[in-house]
């Protein structure tokens, strides 16, 4: 899990999948709902680096109780989005290492020129269809309880 | 005859207690598998029961703290909780139950809908903002804004129950 001075890696496989931490009510009659993920820079553990119960570690050592861990591929991420009347929008894993955790990844998105920076749409709609899309094809890896 | 005599109980009729005798009770269910009973067989109570379930939900939204999803998201704030109330109200009236009532990560209140593999949900968002979102399975989901009045809220019910009985 530690970085241990190893340097980004930005290759990832469409097969690869993403790990993150989940709460019980936003798994709703085999439906995971949107409403349990958030836009902004989504925290993610990368498959390549690290298990599925890492994600329930905090960078304090502890353990975050109750929780679940779900899972999708990187290929399920919308590569684009575009809503009327605003600009295309790329999306697509970047791998954001920290001290404590190695496989740290987030979701980021950008304009379609690609500046290489983090630009965020202001469209609500864009924001919802990606959390939607990514909903769609959530599995759960360990189930939570809280 | 003495009158002690004749005003006596007649023995082969009324036969002497012991007192360890079984008593049948007077209502064979607890008042509360009663209430459940009704709930399960009748449609009124059970809308009805929906609607306390969800407004319950809502009303324990406002305990929520900052990074409550561990990845520090917002709690709804007062103008989610409340845009939320009046959706439920409205729901109410137009008898559309939500699944489930649950608090966004993105920051706000979402009121769910299942149906199958029908899937619906209204959000309000801590920016005042109503979504709307609704697909089937991994079909593609069709997302609107709703313009925060009752007859555009009422339009985006009627979408939704469409698309949960079609």
């Amino acid at each position: 899990m530690f970085q241990r001075g190893r340097p980004e890696d930005q290759e990832f496989g469409l097969a690869e999948l993403l790990f993150r931490r989940y709460l019980r009510d936003h798994w709703i009659e085999g439906h995971f709902s949107d409403l349990g993920f958030r836009f902004p820079r989504q925290s993610l553990n990368r498959q390549k680096y690290s298990e599925p119960e890492d994600v329930l570690l905090s960078d304090e050592g502890t353990y975050y109780n109750g929780y679940g861990v779900l899972e999708f591929l990187v290929c399920d991420i919308p590569t684009t989005l575009q809503a009327p009347g605003t600009r295309v929008f790329v999306f697509y894993p970047r791998h954001v290492p920290q001290d404590l955790n190695y496989a740290h990844s987030e979701l980021w998105c950008d304009t379609e020129h690609r500046t290489g920076g983090y630009i965020e749409p202001k469209s609500s709609i864009i924001r919802k269809q990606l959390r939607t899309k990514l909903s769609q094809h959530v599995s759960i890896r360990i189930p939570a309880s809280k | 005859m003495p009158l002690a005599t004749q005003n006596a109980r007649p023995p082969a009729i009324y036969l002497p207690l012991s007192g360890h005798e079984a008593v049948a009770p007077a209502f064979p269910l607890s008042l509360e598998a009663l209430r459940r009973e009704v709930y399960r067989h009748s449609q009124y109570w059970s809308v009805f029961r929906s609607f306390e379930d969800a407004q319950a939900q809502l009303s324990e939204f406002s305990r929520l703290k900052a990074d409550w999803d561990s990845y520090g998201a917002e709690p709804p704030n007062a103008t989610a909780r409340e845009s939320a109330a009046q959706l439920l109200g409205i729901l109410r009236t137009s008898n559309l139950p939500p699944t489930r009532v649950v608090p966004s990560s993105e920051g706000g209140v979402g009121i769910c809908f299942i149906n199958g593999e029908a899937y619906a949900d209204i959000e309000s968002l801590n920016s005042g903002e109503l979504l709307a979102v609704m697909y089937t399975g991994t079909e593609e989901p069709q997302v609107w804004e709703i313009t925060q009045n009752e007859e555009s809220i009422k339009e985006a019910v009627e979408q939704i129950r469409g698309h949960l009985t079609s």
